[in-house]
C-alpha cells in the first residue's frame, strides 16, 4: 500500500510536472539515441556484408574431397556426413560427364552432335536456385535436363523440349553407344558460349551414366554390359613348388625379395598340397618341396590381392626351376547331406614354364569325379558344365553364388580349358570326400562372387565386376546458414577431408561483426558515462527544487528509504519515457536514412544508411536508459532520504 | 463557544509535556550558534489551543521542531521529561505514554517516524502542500499514509473540504449551479490556488488524520481576518469535538488572534545580547468565545 501510494507520486511527478522532467527525458534520450543508431549502423553493417554471401549460394557451400585417405565419397558416407555434421541442408557429389546432344539440321552443324558436359545437380541445389531452375525428381524414365543459357540458345531448345543425347563407351576394342531423350526443364544464366555446351542432370542419372562407362549393365537405362566386360580373378596365395635341393630351392634373398611383396614363403607339408589333392604321383612328395605363399601380418586376409604375375615372382626368384601357381583354398560343399570339395587348379603343359610338373601327374589320374555313387562321373572340361551341375543341386552356396551360377550354360573360354588338366577314367578320392577340379581361375570367380565382388552377366555368361556403388572424388556441402559453414567445415576437416569454402570471408565478417561491437560498446560507454554525469548533474538540481515536497513528505512520516524509493520510481519513469522517446527516434531515423524520398531530389546528396534495429537493440537502450537515469539518481537519493525533515522544509521553503 | 470540560487540566487528559529543554543550534557556515531554553515546565492538554509567540529570532520555530519530533534535541542531557500521550492501540479510547526522550535516546527513528506520521499534523508558513497533487490528492496523502479506507478517506475528505470552505467551483460564476460545473477546486492542481485557498488546503491535510498534536505556523498570514477567523476556527473545533481531542500549537504574531482562539499562550522572548532565547511566559487563560460573523 505504502510502495504504492509512492509509485503513484512519482508516476503523477513526472507527468503532471512534465516541463520540469521533459528535460530531464530529452538529456537521457539525446544520451540512448547515439547508441541506439550505433547499434543500428552496425547491424546494417554486417546484414550487407552478410547479404552478399547469403543470396550467393557460394556463402553457404563448401566443397570437399578426400585428399588425405583418397578414399572415394560412396552414398553411405555421404549420408554419414549429412547425419554428424549439423545444419547441413545438402550434399550434392560433383559428377561430370561429355556426352553429345543432337543438333537439328538446320544449325549446320556437319556431325550433327556437339559435345555437352554434364554436371550432376538435385532438387534444392542453390547454384540453380538462384536462376529459379529445378531439376525435379529423376522418377524411373524421366530425365530431366537443365542447360545454360547459351547452350539452349545455340541449340535452340526451350523449356519442354526433347534433347536426344549420345552416351559412348569403349572396352578393349568393342566400342558402343546409345542415344537418351531428355526434357528440357530449364536453363540457367551461367557460363558464355565460349565456354562450350553445358547441362545438369540428376544425380540419380549422372550415377546411371557412371555404371554405363565402366561398362556395366544399366538397367535403369535397359543397357546391357558390354560383351567384352569380364572380371579379373585375383588371388591372395600361390603355391610355389620347387626340386628340392640347394640351387633349386628358396634363398634367403629370394624370402627377403618376397617380404618386400608383403608375402611371406611358408612350406606347406600337408598331404593335399604335396599330392595336389591327389593327382601327383608319391615321388612328387619326395622330390618336390611345396611353399604357400601369402600376405604376412595384417594384409594376411582373403582381400589382399597379390598383383605379381606367377611368372614375374618366378623369374625374380634365384631358385631355379620355381613353379607358381596361383592358388585358392578349396571350396566346400555339400551335395544331399555330404561333403564335397571343389579344388582349383591350373597346371602348365608340358611345353609351358614349369610344365616339368606334368612328369609328376598320375598318368591315368580319373581327376574330375564328382560323385562316386553315381555312374556318371563329373566331366568337366570347361567350367560351365560344373557349374550346371553344381546350380541344379541344392548346394550350400550362398544365395547370391547359387542366382549367379544357375544360368551359366555356356564353357568358358577356351583359354581356361586348355590350360585345364584332362580328365581320366579313375576317380581319386579324399577319403571320404570326394573332391572336383575345376580350373582355378573359376575357383577364384566363385570365391569372388560369394563376396559379391563379381557377378555372372545373364547376356554374356561371363563373370563381371559386380556393381560397385558409384563413388564420387569431390561432393559440394550446403549448409543452412552461412554461420553453419566455419563449424561444418571445421568438422570436415577433422574427418581429414580437404575443404574449399567462403569460410575465412565469413570470419572476416564475424571479426568485423565483433569489432564492430567493441567500437559501439566503448563509444556507448563513453557517452553512457557522460550521460551519466549528466543525467546526475541535472537530477541532483531537480531533487534540489524538491526538497520541499521532501521536507513535507518527511514531515508527514514517509521514511528516509521511502523518499529514496520516490525518487528512485520516480527516475525508472523517466528512464522508460526516454526509452520510449529515443525508440521512436530512432525507428524514425531508421526508416528515413535508409529511404530515397520523392520529390527531394536536392537530398540526393544524402547517403542511404542501412539500419537494422532489433528487438535486442531496443532492450538495451531501454535497460540502458533506465540504468543511466538511476544511475544519476543514487547519489541525489541518497542524499535526500538522509536529509533532516527539519532542514529540508526550512530549505525548501527558502529555495 | 468553547466547551470547557474539554479542555480540563487533569492528569489524565495530559496530551504534551515538556518539563525542561536546552537546545543550541550551530549555523557551521556563519560559525554562529543559537540556544533555545525552556525552562518552565510545559504541559498541553486535550483540547488546548496554543498560541506561540514571540517577536521573530526568539526560537519559536525550533521549539516546534523539537516539539513536532522534526529534530533531535542537541544534548537529551539538557532535556527533562519529554511525554507525548498517544490513544492507545487498538480501540483507541484511552491514551498511553510515549516517552519521546527515550525514543530519541534509543535513537528510534521508526518510532518518530511513526508517532509523526500518525500523532502529528503540520501546516506550515508556506503550506508545502505537494505540487504534483489535486487538492483532493493532497488531503487524502496523510490518510492514505495511515492506512485509511478509501470510502471513509472521500468521506473525510469531502467533510473538510466543506468545512474550510473549499467546495466552490474553480469557474462559479454568481448564480452557477454547483452540480452544474465539473471543475471544482477538489480537483484543481495547486498552482491554481489562491493563497487563502492554499492555507486552507494545508490546514485541512494537517487535521485530515485526527492527528494528537497539530501544528500550523502563522496558518492565516493570506487569509483575510474573517477566512482567518473561520479557518481556525473550524480548526479548533475538528481538534476539539471528536472522542479523543487534540491539541493544536499555533505560532503567530498575531496577539488578537492568539488571544481570540488560545485557551493557552506561550510566550517566548530573545535574551539581550546573547544568543539565547527562553520561554518566559506560559499563561493558562479562559478563551473568548468566538464573535459572531468574526
Amino acid at each position: 500500500m505504502t510502495n504504492r501510494i509512492y509509485i503513484e507520486l512519482a508516476i503523477k511527478d513526472v507527468f503532471r510536472l512534465w516541463s520540469a522532467s521533459q528535460l530531464q527525458v530529452i538529456i537521457i534520450a539525446g544520451i540512448c539515441l547515439p547508441i541506439l543508431l550505433l547499434l543500428g549502423l552496425k547491424n546494417g553493417h554486417v546484414a550487407d556484408l552478410r547479404e552478399d554471401l547469403v543470396t550467393s549460394p557460394v556463402g553457404r557451400q563448401i566443397i570437399f574431397w578426400s585428399a588425405k585417405q583418397g578414399e572415394f565419397l560412396t552414398k553411405e558416407v555421404l549420408r554419414d556426413i549429412q547425419r554428424s555434421i549439423p545444419n547441413v541442408s545438402l550434399i550434392i557429389p560433383e559428377s561430370q560427364k561429355l556426352v553429345f546432344i543432337e543438333r537439328s539440321e538446320d544449325q549446320g552443324s556437319s556431325e550433327g552432335s556437339s559435345p555437352l558436359t554434364l554436371y550432376s545437380t538435385l532438387p534444392g541445389d542453390p547454384i540453380l536456385e538462384q536462376f529459379g531452375a529445378e531439376i525435379g525428381s529423376a522418377a524411373p524414365g524421366a530425365r530431366p535436363l537443365i542447360l545454360s543459357e547459351p547452350t539452349a540458345r545455340a541449340l535452340h531448345k526451350n523449356i519442354g523440349d526433347t534433347a536426344t543425347l549420345t552416351i559412348k563407351r569403349r572396352f578393349g576394342a568393342e566400342d558402343q553407344e546409345h542415344t537418351l531423350d531428355f526434357k528440357v526443364v530449364g536453363t540457367v544464366a551461367s557460363g558464355g558460349e565460349s565456354d562450350g555446351f553445358v547441362g545438369f542432370t540428376h544425380l540419380d542419372i549422372m550415377t546411371y551414366l557412371e555404371q554405363y562407362g565402366s561398362g556395366e549393365a544399366v538397367p535403369e537405362l535397359s543397357i546391357p554390359a558390354m560383351k567384352s566386360l569380364r572380371a579379373v580373378d585375383q588371388y591372395s596365395q600361390m603355391l610355389l613348388v620347387c626340386f628340392r635341393g640347394q640351387a633349386t630351392d628358396l634363398t634367403a634373398k629370394d624370402h627377403a625379395f618376397l617380404a618386400e611383396r608383403g608375402l611371406v614363403a611358408e612350406v606347406s607339408t600337408a598331404a593335399e598340397i604335396t599330392s595336389l589333392f591327389g593327382i601327383l604321383k608319391p615321388e612328387a612328395a619326395k622330390e618336390l618341396k611345396f611353399y604357400m605363399l601369402r600376405f604376412s601380418g595384417e594384409q594376411d586376409n582373403p582381400q589382399s590381392v597379390i598383383r605379381d604375375s606367377p611368372e614375374l615372382l618366378s623369374r625374380n626368384t634365384e631358385a631355379q626351376d620355381d613353379l607358381l601357381l596361383r592358388w585358392c583354398d578349396p571350396l566346400t560343399v555339400q551335395v544331399n547331406g555330404r561333403d564335397h570339395q571343389i579344388v582349383g587348379l591350373t597346371l602348365p603343359n608340358k611345353r609351358q614354364t614349369g610344365g616339368w610338373i606334368q612328369n609328376f601327374v598320375k598318368p591315368r589320374a580319373p581327376w574330375f569325379t564328382y560323385e562316386e555313387s553315381t555312374a556318371t562321373p563329373l566331366s568337366v572340361r570347361g567350367a560351365a558344365a560344373m557349374l550346371e551341375v553344381l546350380g541344379n543341386k541344392e548346394l550350400a552356396f550362398t544365395p547370391n553364388l547359387k542366382a549367379s551360377l544357375q544360368p551359366l550354360e555356356q564353357p568358358m573360354d577356351d583359354a581356361e580349358q586348355t590350360t585345364t588338366p584332362l580328365p581320366d577314367d579313375d576317380a581319386i578320392s579324399m577319403g571320404d570326400i570326394s573332391t572336383a577340379y575345376v580350373p582355378v581361375s573359376l575357383l577364384a570367380f566363385i570365391t569372388q562372387a560369394s563376396r559379391n565382388q563379381v557377378t555372372l552377366d545373364s547376356e554374356s555368361k561371363k563373370f563381371v565386376p559386380s556393381s560397385s556403388p558409384v563413388a564420387f572424388t569431390k561432393a559440394r556441402l550446403y549448409t543452412a546458414t552461412i554461420d553453419d559453414v566455419p563449424l561444418a567445415a571445421d568438422l570436415l576437416a577433422k574427418r581429414k577431408y580437404a575443404v574449399l569454402s567462403e569460410v575465412s570471408r565469413i570470419a572476416e565478417i564475424h571479426e568485423q561483426d565483433t569489432s564492430l561491437k567493441m567500437l559501439v560498446a566503448v563509444v556507448a560507454l563513453g557517452v553512457f558515462l557522460f550521460g551519466v554525469i549528466t543525467v546526475f548533474s541535472v537530477l541532483v538540481d531537480s531533487t534540489d527544487r524538491k526538497k520541499g515536497m521532501i521536507g513535507i513528505l518527511r514531515v508527514m512520516g514517509i521514511s528516509g528509504s521511502g523518499v529514496f524509493f520516490f525518487l528512485l520510481a520516480r527516475a525508472i519513469i523517466i528512464g522508460v519515457m526516454s526509452a520510449a522517446v529515443c525508440c521512436g527516434i530512432g525507428v524514425l531515423l531508421a526508416a528515413v536514412l535508409g529511404k530515397t524520398i520523392a520529390g527531394a531530389e536536392y537530398l540526393a546528396w544524402l547517403p542511404k544508411v542501412h539500419v537494422v534495429l532489433g528487438f535486442n537493440e531496443y532492450l538495451l537502450v531501454t535497460l540502458g536508459a533506465i540504468l543511466c537515469a538511476v544511475l544519476g539518481v543514487l547519489m541525489p537519493a541518497l542524499k535526500a532520504s538522509r536529509l533532516d525533515p527539519f532542514d529540508a522544509i526550512v530549505e525548501g521553503q527558502f529555495h | 463557544m468553547i466547551n470547557p470540560d474539554v479542555t480540563r487540566t487533569t492528569p489524565e487528559n495530559v496530551i504534551l509535556r515538556l518539563d525542561s529543554l536546552k537546545h543550541t543550534l550551530v549555523d557551521r557556515d556563519k560559525k554562529q550558534c543559537f540556544t533555545v531554553n525552556v525552562a518552565k515546565p510545559l504541559e498541553f492538554y486535550a483540547g488546548d489551543f496554543i498560541g506561540l509567540l514571540g517577536p521573530s529570532g526568539c526560537g519559536k520555530t525550533t521549539l516546534l521542531s523539537i516539539l513536532g519530533l522534526l529534530r533531535k534535541p542537541a544534548d537529551l542531557d539538557c532535556v527533562g521529561r519529554f511525554e507525548l500521550y498517544v490513544p492507545s492501540e487498538p480501540k483507541g479510547d484511552a491514551r498511553e505514554l510515549v516517552d519521546i526522550r527515550d525514543a530519541w535516546a534509543r535513537n528510534d527513528v521508526r518510532r518518530i517516524e511513526s508517532l509523526r506520521r500518525t500523532q502529528m499534523g503540520f501546516a506550515l508558513q508556506s503550506g508545502e502542500l505537494v505540487k504534483s497533487l489535486t487538492v483532493n490528492e493532497n488531503i487524502q496523502v496523510p490518510l492514505r499514509l495511515n492506512g485509511w479506507r478509501s470510502d471513509d478517506m472521500r468521506e473525510r475528505v469531502q467533510d473538510l473540504l466543506g468545512q474550510f470552505s473549499l467546495t466552490r467551483h474553480r469557474d462559479q460564476k454568481p448564480g452557477a449551479s454547483e452540480t452544474t460545473l465539473s471543475n471544482t477546486l477538489a480537483q484543481s492542481r495547486i498552482n491554481r490556488l489562491s493563497g487563502g485557498e492554499y492555507q486552507r488546503v494545508s490546514l485541512a491535510r494537517a487535521v485530515s488524520h485526527k492527528p494528537s498534536v497539530v501544528f500550523v505556523d502563522e496558518p492565516t498570514s493570506a487569509l483575510n481576518r474573517e477566512l482567518a477567523h473561520n479557518a481556525l476556527e473550524v480548526l479548533r473545533s475538528l481538534q476539539r469535538e471528536r472522542t479523543m481531542p487534540g491539541i493544536t500549537f499555533m505560532i503567530t504574531h498575531d496577539e488578537e488572534l492568539a488571544t481570540r482562539f488560545c485557551n493557552l499562550i506561550v510566550r517566548m522572548a530573545p535574551r539581550r545580547g546573547e544568543p539565547e532565547g527562553d520561554v518566559v511566559d506560559v499563561v493558562r487563560t479562559e478563551c473568548q468565545p468566538m464573535a459572531e460573523n468574526g
